[in-house]
């Protein structure tokens, strides 16, 4: 039987495919707009949204599942969680549209919407 | 030593590595410009190897074996994570190992660590109910990319020499 | 008013959603065409301005009558620069219809001499009005702030008996909030108009809980003639658009028909003018200038941000 490659001319292609692939994701989000709601859900359910805009100082939200996030500086993160890895408050802070940080043992996430017209719910002219 | 025994006992001997490898990865620290937890996952070369040399039950132990001591050092989330991400990388593996000739050692495994990290952000999609940590996807993949060469070239250079082993004790693969 | 009305409704069911906006939209529009319109002849106004000066004081609905005596008490803090009898001048520079011209110096003269509302005679007890031949009443300042006031109403019956969180109206650009988006305290958010960007941009948000908002703007209905560009916000004064650095106001007050009305008067009177009034009024102020400055009243300034990077604070 021939010997299996180290790396054959397919490697390549599928390398490539992958790597542009997600490079062309992480450049069409390094455009991202600053977010202007964060959007904290458990479980699947919304229970929380944060304004960012008007997010300057430090402001903490304590969630029933006693996880604590602080919003600051236009950014959320998670500030505290008793899961024990703590890969959610590893993630740091998040501010622009489409970033998520999420705390899988306790269900949580928070993601960033918005920043363009839909943004607001009316605009007075 | 019988065929029977050496397999067992070399399955043995590959979870025990995994599990080192998991556990010296978890002491490194994760770069800022890294997903969160994010890992080069080098124990899966243990589930490369079995999947290559060893068959399907020595691969999927290794994988349960290593699904295990995350739950047990990292919380039942952890360890229902790495199940699902090690169970869909490995039976990728063994199909491509089986039936695939084109790919190299380094295709082999860039497609099985994408597969793990998929697995896992689907089960961590699914947990959480909501679609959004999928966000982490670009991330993952070219990481997943980088890790899994590396642990296709290790698989590649130590693979021959494991072969050797093996064929003295009338393994087939 | 030929206004566009837009109602959306959280926290209730798709369709009770649905229902209930068509309601408060139907029930705006059935006010204007029935009450307030200055231009369809349905409306009782329309007949109110075209009843011959010797069957006056004329008896009108209490509806109406309501939103005649507010208009005029708040104007009568202009100065003379706005008035419930503003009629014969909108129509004059054709504000009323759409049909822009600038009239001639002896037009806007004679047209001036019947704005003041001086003449204009509102009796409470038997709810008449009286004004002089000539005189034409105008709710076009405030009829959208009084369509906002009807919605809010119809969407507060829906938030007491529960069918909703919340909703939030736009009648022509004014703006009334009821309830709250989910329930809870969470308040809603409002964009201020960028006055020199498309219709759907804004260069603010205002947080706001239950409210009604107005924007006076000069970038709105707009003409130009000979190469000079008039906008629609006439100084009874002297007869012309007003003259002035702002170019837009944002009202937020109590009700849509003082919101509506003050966000036209401010404009009108600048901004430390405003002042008296807006505290008469317990009403919050946001001015937007010429060069794209941006100033407001103090209890309001922290629930403001601006969103677009050419405005700053003044």
């Amino acid at each position: 039987m021939k010997e299996r490659k180290w790396i054959s001319k397919t490697d390549g292609i599928v390398l490539c495919a992958l790597v542009l692939c997600a490079a062309g994701c992480l450049l069409w989000r390094a455009f991202a707009q600053p977010g202007a709601v964060a959007t904290v859900t458990v479980d699947g359910e919304t229970v929380l949204q944060i304004d960012l805009q008007t997010a300057a100082d430090a402001q903490s939200y304590t969630l029933e599942n006693g996880v604590r996030l602080v919003a600051e500086d236009h950014a959320v993160r998670f500030a505290e969680s008793d899961c024990p890895d703590g890969i959610c408050m590893e993630t740091g802070a998040i501010s622009k549209a489409g970033e998520t940080a999420a705390c899988v043992p306790n269900r949580t996430v928070v993601y960033i919407t918005g920043g363009t017209a839909n943004d607001v719910d009316m605009i007075v002219y | 030593m019988k065929a029977k025994t050496y397999r067992i006992a070399l399955t043995g001997l590959l979870g025990a590595c995994a599990v080192a490898l998991s556990y010296l990865e978890s002491l490194l620290p994760t770069a800022a410009f890294l997903p969160p937890g994010a890992k080069p996952g080098l124990s899966n070369l243990a589930n490369m190897f079995a999947a290559e040399v060893l068959g399907p039950l020595p691969a999927f132990g290794i994988a349960f074996l290593k699904a295990g001591f995350a739950a047990l050092t990292r919380g039942g989330t952890a360890g229902i994570m790495s199940l699902c991400g090690g169970i869909f990388s490995t039976a990728v593996m063994l199909l491509l190992f089986r039936k695939d000739r084109k790919l190299g050692y380094v295709g082999i495994g860039v497609i099985s660590a994408v597969c793990h990290n998929l697995g896992q952000l689907c089960v961590a999609a699914a947990m959480v109910g909501n679609l959004s940590v999928l966000a982490y996807l670009p991330a993952l993949l070219l990481f997943g990319v980088v890790a899994g060469a590396l642990t296709g070239l290790i698989c590649r250079a130590v693979s021959p020499m494991l072969r050797k082993v093996t064929a003295r004790f009338q393994i087939k693969s | 008013m030929g206004s566009v009305i837009r109602v959306n409704a959280y926290g209730g069911t798709q369709d009770e959603a649905q229902t209930l906006c068509e309601a408060a939209c139907d029930a705006v529009q059935a006010l204007d065409t029935r009450v307030l319109s200055k231009t369809a002849s349905s409306s009782e106004l329309y007949r109110l301005n075209h009843t011959d000066a010797a069957d006056f004081p004329v008896a009108v609905s209490s509806e109406l009558w309501d939103a005649l005596a507010e208009t005029k008490a708040i104007y009568a803090h202009s100065g003379g620069k706005a008035a419930l009898a503003s009629g014969a001048l909108t129509s004059l520079w054709g504000m009323d219809t759409d049909t822009f011209r600038v009239p001639t110096q002896e037009e806007i003269d004679a047209a001036r001499a019947l704005c003041s509302d001086d003449t204009v005679q509102l009796d409470a007890e038997n709810s008449t009005v009286s004004f002089a031949p000539g005189q034409e009443l105008n709710l076009g300042s405030t009829g959208k702030g009084i369509g906002c006031d009807r919605a809010a109403e119809i969407l507060r019956e829906a938030v007491t008996a529960g069918t909703i969180s919340g909703a939030v109206a736009s009648v022509g650009g004014s703006v009334a909030t009821v309830g709250s988006p989910d329930g809870e305290s969470s308040a809603w958010r409002v964009g201020i108009r960028d006055p020199y960007g498309a219709a759907n941009e804004y260069f603010a948000t205002l947080s706001v809980g239950e409210a009604f908002l107005s924007t006076s703007g000069s970038y709105e209905k707009q003409f130009t003639e000979n190469g000079k560009t008039y906008h629609h916000i006439l100084d009874l004064t002297t007869g012309y658009p007003a003259e002035t650095q702002l170019v837009s106001v944002t009202i937020l007050a109590k009700t849509g028909l003082q919101s509506d009305a003050l966000s036209t008067l401010c404009f009108l009177l600048g901004e430390a003018e405003s002042r008296e009034v807006l505290d008469l009024y317990d009403a919050q102020a946001v001015f937007v200038y010429a060069d794209k400055t941006v100033s407001a009243t103090e209890s309001i300034r922290n629930d403001i941000t601006l969103v677009n990077d050419a405005y700053t604070w003044r």
